[in-house]
Order: C-alpha cells, then sequence, then structure tokens
C-alpha cells in the first residue's frame, strides 16, 4: 500500500485547497464503504465520549425533587458546578436513592456512576443489569467503558496534535531549506527514532507526577519523527513545483512560501500517517494504563481495565472482553479511515467501483 | 513482630506472598485449627512416590543464610534442620539439638547436639557448623538482614566441647530462645572457603533435613530425594518435586490435571473455581491464619494525620465489615492491633472501630478540618485535606484498599491521591517517612516484641517505625516487654500495648486472610499447626502418597 501514495507532479493541483479538490476527496472517500463505516464510528466514540456524563451516570438526567425540577447528570456534561441551583444536590448521595421509587426521575441508560463501588455485586457476569458486568469493586463496566473512551480519544489527539506540531516543525525546515540544516534535522530525527520510545516514555512517566497530560505529551514528543520525515519529503517535492519557483521568483518571502504554498499542498499525506499515530497513542496510552502507570484511579480508561483483567482473567472474562473489543475497533477504525484518506487523496488511484 | 529489616515490610498481601519475605514466617498458637484436616484412617504409611508442590516464584539462592522470600523457605523446611524448633502445638523442641538450658540469669543458653547427625555429605554436624552459620549471618558483608535482627543482642558464643555450644547475650533478652529457632545450620566444610555469595554450593546445596538436594532447573523446577541417613525417623516419600509456575491460573489448571498436589489459591479461586464435586472429591481445601496482617499506615508527622482523631475518622470511613464479608466472604478476620491474631499476646477483647461516617466526620471537624471554603473540600488553616495515598504498582488488593478509601473520603470531603510507585521506589520513600499514607502489611514472628516498629527511637531513618509513632507510655511497655520472661506478665504487658496502639490508630489494622490451599487427598498424613501446614517440625516431612503412581514430571 504504502508504495502507492508516492505522488508524482500532478498531484498538486488536486490536493490544493480549492473546494473542487476537496469534494473530489469527499466523493472519492464516500465510496470507499470501510473507510466510511470508520469514520462513523469515530464521530460515535466522540459522541459517546462527549455524552459520557448524560449515557452512564448514577444521576437522573431529570428529576422533581422539593417540588423543583433538577437535572443532575446534564450540569456534570457542563463544568459549571458552581451554579446556584444545582449546589444543594451536589452532596447527594445518588447511590442511595436508586431504589426509591417515591422520586419521579428519568435515569440516563446506564445508571450507573463509573466510581460507585458494590462489593455486593463485585465480578458478577454480564447481566441486564450490569451489560457488561462488573469488576472487583463491583463497579459497572459499560459505565466504566463509555467514561473511559474519552481518555483514548483525547490523548490520541492531543498527543498527535503535539507530534504533529513538532514533526511538521522539523520536517519543513528540513525540506525547505535543505543543506545543513537538512543534513542536522534529519540525523537529529534519525537519532531520535534510535530510541526505544516505550523505554524512553516509561522512564520519563516515572519521574513525572502521573496525570493524563503528561502522558499526552510524553507521546507526542517521541512519536514525531515519521511525521517529520514526511514532511520534509513533501517540502522537498513541492519546493521544486513551478509554482513555489514563480513566488521565489516573484522574491515572497520564505515564510509565506511555506505558509501559503508549499504546506497546504503537502499536509494531506502528512496527516494520513496522522491518523496512523491516533492509533498508535491510543494503543500507547492503554499499554501505559496496562501497567499502572496511565490515568489514575478512580478514573477509567481502556487500558486500565484491561489490567484488571489479569488479575481475573479465569473468572471474569468480560473484564478482558470489552475494552480489548474497543481498543480493537478504535485503532482499526482510525487505521482504516487513514488508508481511505490516503487512497482518496492519491490522484493515480483509481477506485473500485463499488 | 520481626526485627527483620527492609526487605520484611512488604506491600499489601500479593506483595508479601511475591515479595522479600522472611526466613520463616511467624509463629503462633491458639486454638484455630485449619480446616480441611484429613483423616488418614485404613492407609498405612508406605515408602515411594513423589509430591509435588507449587512455587510462584523461583528462588533466588538456596543458601540458607541469604534466603529472602517465602519459597525459600519452603524448600529449606525440606533440606534444612533448625537448632530448635516450633512443633505442631508451637512449643518449642530441639530438633538438631539434644538438650538445650537457660541460666538463671537469662545470660546463657546452653546447647547441646545430638551425636549422630551428618550433612548430606557424610561429614558430621559440629558446633563449629553453628558458630559458622551464626558468624556468617552478623557478617556485615553478607546480606542477611532478615536473620541478623534476633543475634544483635548476643554478646559471644562459647564453645566448651564439640557437642556443647553456649549463647552469651550481653542483658536479658526475652526473644533469645526464639531465636535460636530462627536459626539452620550451614556446613561449615563447604561454605568455609570461596565466595560466599556466589558460591557454586549456592545453587547445589548439601543440607541436614529428612530431603537431599537433587537438581534445579531454573524457572522449571528443583527436586529433593529422600535422605537415608535422616537423623530422625525416615521419611516416606521418594521425592518432593517443585514445580515453579508464576502464573496461578495455569498453576490452577496443574492442580486440576494432577501436575501438582498443592497451590495457594486467590479467593476468586477460591470461590468460584474449585467447589465443583469432582474437585471437592480430589482435594481437601485448608485455609489457616499465618501470622500476618494488612493495614494502612498514616504517617504521624504529617501534617494530615498528626492528630489521633483524624486517624480515627479515617478508620471509621474504611469499611473493615463489609471488605470482609463481601471481598473475602467471611474469610478474613478484623485485626485491631499489631499482634498475630491466634497469639496469646493478642487481645481478642478489643473492639474494632466500626464504619461510621457520621462519627468520622464529626471527629474531622473537632481536629479543625471543616470546609471553611464552601467548595466541598475540608480544609484547615487554608490548607486542604487531599493526601497521597501510596501502594505498590500492580497490586491488586493495595488498590482495592486504596479506591474504596477513597470513595468514603470523597463523600465526606477529603480527597485521596492514590499513587502507584515500584515496589523499591515505595519502600525507600516509607523508611525515609517520606509519604502521607501507605497501604502494607507486616508479616509477624511468634515473639510479641514490637520495639523495632512502635518504640518511638526506632523512626527512620533508624528502625522500622514508619509512621512515626510516638507514645511514651507503649515505650515503656515495650522495654520491659523484652527483658520480662515470664509469660503472664509478658502478656499483661503486650495487651496493654495493644490497647495502646488501638486507642492511637497510627496504623488502620485491616485485616488478617488466611492462605487457602488445597491439597491433594492422595496425601497421607498432612498436619496442620495454627499456622499451615508447612512452617512447624516435622512440618510436611512424613507426608506419604496413597495411590503410589507419579513417577514421573
Amino acid at each position: 500500500m504504502n508504495d502507492r501514495r508516492a505522488n508524482t507532479n500532478n498531484s498538486a493541483p488536486q490536493t490544493e485547497k480549492s473546494p473542487g479538490s476537496s469534494r473530489i476527496v469527499w466523493r472519492r472517500l464516500r465510496r470507499d464503504r470501510l473507510a466510511m463505516i470508520s469514520l462513523y464510528i469515530i464521530v460515535i466514540l466522540f459522541l459517546i465520549s462527549c455524552l459520557a456524563p448524560v449515557v452512564a451516570n448514577n444521576k437522573p438526567l431529570w428529576m422533581r425533587w422539593n417540588d423543583r425540577d433538577y437535572f443532575p447528570a446534564v450540569v456534570d456534561l457542563f463544568p459549571l458546578k458552581h451554579i446556584v441551583k444545582y449546589r444543594s444536590l451536589q452532596s447527594m448521595d445518588f447511590s442511595e436513592l436508586r431504589d426509591d421509587a417515591s422520586v419521579r426521575r428519568v435515569m440516563p441508560p446506564v445508571p450507573y456512576s463509573p466510581f460507585e463501588t458494590n462489593l455486593r455485586e463485585k465480578l458478577s457476569h454480564p447481566s441486564r443489569r450490569h451489560w457488561m458486568g462488573t469488576d472487583d469493586l463491583g463497579r459497572d463496566v459499560c459505565s466504566r467503558m463509555f467514561h473511559g473512551t474519552g481518555v483514548s480519544l483525547k490523548v490520541g489527539f492531543v498527543a498527535v496534535g503535539i507530534a504533529l506540531l513538532i514533526g511538521l516543525l522539523f520536517g519543513s525546515l528540513a525540506g525547505y531549506y535543505g543543506g545543513a540544516v537538512d543534513i542536522v534535522i534529519s540525523r537529529f530525527i534519525e537519532i531520535v527514532m534510535c530510541f526505544p520510545f516505550f523505554f524512553l516514555i516509561l522512564s520519563v512517566i516515572a519521574f513525572l507526577p502521573p496525570s493524563i497530560y503528561n502522558i499526552m505529551i510524553v507521546i507526542g514528543i517521541t512519536r514525531w519523527t515519521s511525521i517529520a520525515r514526511y514532511a520534509r519529503g513533501e517540502f522537498l517535492k513541492v519546493k521544486k513545483q513551478d509554482y513555489t519557483q514563480a513566488a521565489r521568483a516573484l522574491g515572497v518571502s520564505d515564510r509565506k512560501i511555506i505558509f501559503r504554498h508549499i504546506l497546504p499542498n503537502s499536509i494531506a499525506p502528512v496527516l494520513v500517517t496522522a491518523t496512523f499515530g491516533i492509533a498508535n497513542a491510543i494503543l500507547i496510552e492503554a499499554a501505559l494504563s496496562f501497567l499502572g502507570m496511565g490515568i489514575q484511579p478512580p478514573y477509567a480508561s481502556w487500558g486500565g481495565i484491561l489490567a484488571l483483567a489479569r488479575e481475573f482473567i479465569d473468572v471474569a472474562w468480560w473484564l478482558a472482553t470489552f475494552p480489548g473489543l474497543a481498543i480493537f475497533v478504535t485503532v482499526t477504525a482510525y487505521n482504516l479511515t487513514g488508508e481511505g484518506f490516503r487512497d482518496a487523496t492519491d490522484p493515480r488511484l483509481s477506485l473500485p467501483e463499488k | 513482630m520481626s526485627f527483620l529489616k527492609r526487605g520484611f515490610l512488604c506491600g499489601l498481601l500479593i506483595l508479601v506472598a511475591l515479595g522479600p519475605l522472611a526466613s520463616c514466617g511467624g509463629r503462633g498458637n491458639g486454638d484455630e485449627t485449619a480446616t480441611g484436616k484429613q483423616s488418614d484412617s485404613g492407609v498405612k504409611p508406605a515408602p515411594g512416590g513423589v509430591v509435588f508442590r507449587h512455587l510462584e516464584s523461583d528462588c533466588k539462592t538456596l543458601n540458607w543464610v541469604l534466603s529472602t522470600t517465602i519459597y525459600e523457605v519452603y524448600v529449606h523446611r525440606y533440606l534444612s534442620d533448625y537448632l530448635l524448633d516450633y512443633d505442631q502445638n508451637l512449643e518449642i523442641v530441639p530438633v538438631l539439638a539434644e538438650d538445650y538450658e537457660i541460666s538463671k540469669d537469662h545470660l546463657r543458653i546452653t546447647v547441646t547436639l545430638k551425636d549422630s547427625i551428618f550433612w548430606h555429605d557424610g561429614q558430621p554436624i559440629t558446633v563449629e557448623d553453628v558458630k559458622f552459620t551464626v558468624e556468617k549471618i552478623l557478617d556485615p558483608s553478607v546480606p542477611a538482614v532478615n536473620k541478623e535482627g534476633w543475634f544483635t543482642k548476643l554478646d559471644k558464643m562459647e564453645i566448651t566441647d564439640d557437642r556443647t555450644i553456649v549463647f552469651v547475650w550481653k542483658e536479658p533478652y526475652a526473644p533469645s530462645l526464639h531465636a535460636l529457632t530462627q536459626l539452620a545450620p550451614i556446613p561449615k566444610h563447604i561454605y568455609g572457603e570461596g565466595d560466599f555469595l556466589s558460591h557454586p554450593a549456592n545453587r547445589k546445596p548439601v543440607g541436614s533435613g529428612a530431603f537431599k538436594f537433587e537438581e534445579w532447573q531454573t524457572s522449571r523446577y528443583i527436586s529433593l530425594v529422600r535422605n537415608e541417613n535422616y537423623h530422625g525417623e525416615p521419611p516416606y516419600l521418594d521425592r518432593v518435586v517443585f514445580k515453579i509456575i508464576p502464573d496461578r491460573p495455569v498453576a490452577l489448571n496443574a492442580l486440576k490435571t494432577g501436575e501438582l498436589d498443592e497451590m495457594r489459591v486467590r479467593q476468586p479461586q477460591w470461590e468460584l473455581q474449585t467447589n465443583d464435586a469432582d474437585f471437592l472429591k480430589r482435594f481437601n481445601k485448608a485455609h489457616y491464619y499465618v501470622p500476618q496482617y494488612n493495614y494502612l499506615a498514616w504517617n504521624c508527622r504529617s501534617i494530615w494525620f498528626e492528630d489521633k482523631r483524624v486517624r480515627r475518622a479515617m478508620t471509621m470511613l474504611f469499611d473493615r465489615e463489609k471488605i470482609n464479608s463481601e471481598l473475602y466472604s467471611g474469610f478474613a478476620k478484623i485485626v485491631t492491633g499489631p499482634f498475630y491474631i491466634n497469639s496469646w499476646a493478642y487481645d481478642s477483647s478489643i473492639e474494632p472501630f466500626p464504619f461510621n461516617p457520621v462519627e468520622a466526620k464529626r471527629l474531622l471537624d473537632e481536629a479543625g478540618w471543616t470546609d471553611h471554603d464552601n467548595d466541598g473540600i475540608r480544609d484547615k488553616d487554608d490548607l486542604k485535606f487531599e493526601f497521597d495515598f501510596f501502594i505498590t504498582s500492580g497490586n491488586r488488593i493495595g488498590m482495592q484498599y486504596a479506591e474504596l478509601l477513597q470513595e468514603e473520603c470523597g463523600k465526606v470531603g477529603i480527597v485521596v491521591k492514590i499513587r502507584q510507585l515500584e515496589g523499591a521506589t515505595f519502600f525507600d520513600r516509607m523508611f525515609k517517612g517520606e509519604y502521607d499514607s501507605c497501604a502494607l502489611a507486616w508479616r509477624l514472628e511468634y515473639d510479641p516484641d514490637l520495639y523495632d516498629t512502635f518504640h518511638s527511637s526506632q523512626v527512620p531513618p533508624i528502625g522500622l517505625n514508619h509512621t512515626f509513632y510516638s507514645n511514651p507510655e507503649v515505650d515503656a511497655l515495650l522495654e520491659r516487654g523484652r527483658v520480662e520472661f515470664d509469660k503472664e506478665k509478658r502478656k499483661e504487658i503486650y495487651h496493654k500495648v495493644h490497647r495502646l496502639i488501638h486507642e492511637d490508630q497510627p496504623y488502620t489494622f485491616v485485616n488478617s486472610v488466611p492462605d487457602k490451599r488445597p491439597i491433594n487427598k492422595r496425601i497421607g498424613n498432612v498436619v496442620f499447626s495454627p499456622n499451615g501446614p508447612f512452617d512447624f517440625y516435622p512440618g510436611a516431612n512424613y507426608w506419604f502418597v496413597k495411590d503410589g503412581k507419579k513417577e514421573t514430571d
């Protein structure tokens, strides 16, 4: 697949940021059924991660309490915790409300909070009460899965965003200026690539206080090398294009050439690698959480649930199955979307007429 | 409690099992008998057969002086006999010794060795070997931290003739006889020359016990064969094979297919996977309380826990009843003090603080931790009540406790930040006192001397009093306890200590979780002390197999 995306000179007009070309790409992408399904999956995951507090929560979506209407779960959606109207319910123990039929309320589809323990129901099988079973403290795995979705997606996007910034910066400098700058940066990229990056991440994490943002940053600053190389390659190529030469001949400043002329024309293939990077970052986060260095308790992440599964693999299959499946589906979706975009932006490729 | 140094303090249960452990677990006396005793009616012990035992992790060395983990102790229980030992009823009996005598002033213990005792290579065991072993334990270049504590009060050893040795103590010291039960001689003619730490015999030991070393395949198995020249009754088994299987599901499977005869199982396995009729037909399920307890430690020097009302409030926020009934199906026992629950030193009349968030809130308010700025988190002097709770990474039991505490604390406005640290870093910080709170477990000794862990002079970096606990009354009692030889008086002293520590709550004593061990019914003569089927004399030496088969491994 990789050599298919090798561009030729005539790619430039098509990947150019004109409405026409993006419409072409979009039309081609829409014909790729796998990529479209993957795209939908990603959109759904995003919706889940944004809406987790109203999808899985032990607070009611709506409740009537002392003759007033409250929306405790909806409030969780927004960081507006200091709204006076809802203060009185902040300290309420909603788990005690569960079996109280006298209060009129509408519960979320998964009526459990990801943090609420119930030792009496520890390690129970998936059932109608607990769709994906419970963990060893009796917490609802389904709820934890929903709330963990955001972690995986956030890590994927922020980490790759950082990697993209660093990678594009180094790649464009090396590609555009060439010569000594190119040699220095390219060797630097090679040096960074030589680090066993997972161990690097592990050792850096060991020194930093554990937090999701540190993980994102660390993944970002270690995973930019392939992006830099792609960017460098694209820059080298686009630099030789007639329009770039023309811009230079007209005396346009370097900055303007880089940002207005070269970058828009070389970003598409770079973004494709970034998609794969997201998949990778999600896996790394899962691995770190698996090792207990990722998300800190009581917050849930897929890798964290998977780590728990290792302890109870012989008695609780559901602990391994659901997060494992979720990671698999998400990573596959990102990879397929990436491939779809790659094919769609490749002008030489005629798509199968499906 | 042990004198043992750093390696002895272990992260909660799992780490106790896997981490550095004592030479011998402690011993207790009491009425608790293990369930699952076998009736061997009608089956006569016959020589022959092999027993397959389980090791969760490989041994590091089979040099007794250097041994640190419970797995090495399992092997040495067959390989090496002790000078004195505890029997099934936890009374001290001579093993390699013929007899012992304690002088009136308690300063001299005279030990006479048996006449015809031999090393596995045929050389006689002499008092020189005994002296050599103690010297090696006390040698600063030998890392025998878990043993040297017993002998720091030893002044010298006098050899009067080739069968008699006198241990002379610097001062009266109540655990001195107990110290000799912690001593298994090693052969001087083997270890006398060459580098002690990397001696070839460390992997090919010459012992004194009922079984001789046969073979050690790293990470696969360790096999022992019957010692025909054993000084006691000859054992029945031809061989004992320890299979090294780190993965418990795999080991459980091996147990079910008959490749193992016994193993220690976890609570979920015990409840969910070992209860079918076939399993119960083939196995006896034994559980017994080893001298060990889990606890949450509160650093009494930290700003959060300097006030004992706060420490009590924390205990009241930790629902031990629910943990025991739900997480352990009622198997665990709540402990209220720092002694082995089956020992005479433990005062069982002390009631544990109940789970009571209302009372906890009141205590916190009283101690000045109220929510002044109305943000949902308690504070005092502009400091929010947000503390770190340390556990060793990968320790699920520690994490369970931490998350349960975190949840309850959250409800009363206290933020618990759970920090997972890798084992070595964790213990390092504990012993420097650089922590707010943590979850740990102590493995105890039969002798109840707690000087090293609760005396105020033993705070880090000197001793093991890692919560910086200080109570002059307790100090005085602990000093008296270790020079008092009358058991009734000692009991009184330690009951007082127990009550005082309970009042002060430097620890939230959590529970004592039993070892759970199915043992194949084909094995006969399995006897239990209060502390399990292995850690006493003669322990598992006289097991036999009823079916006689199983010659292969």
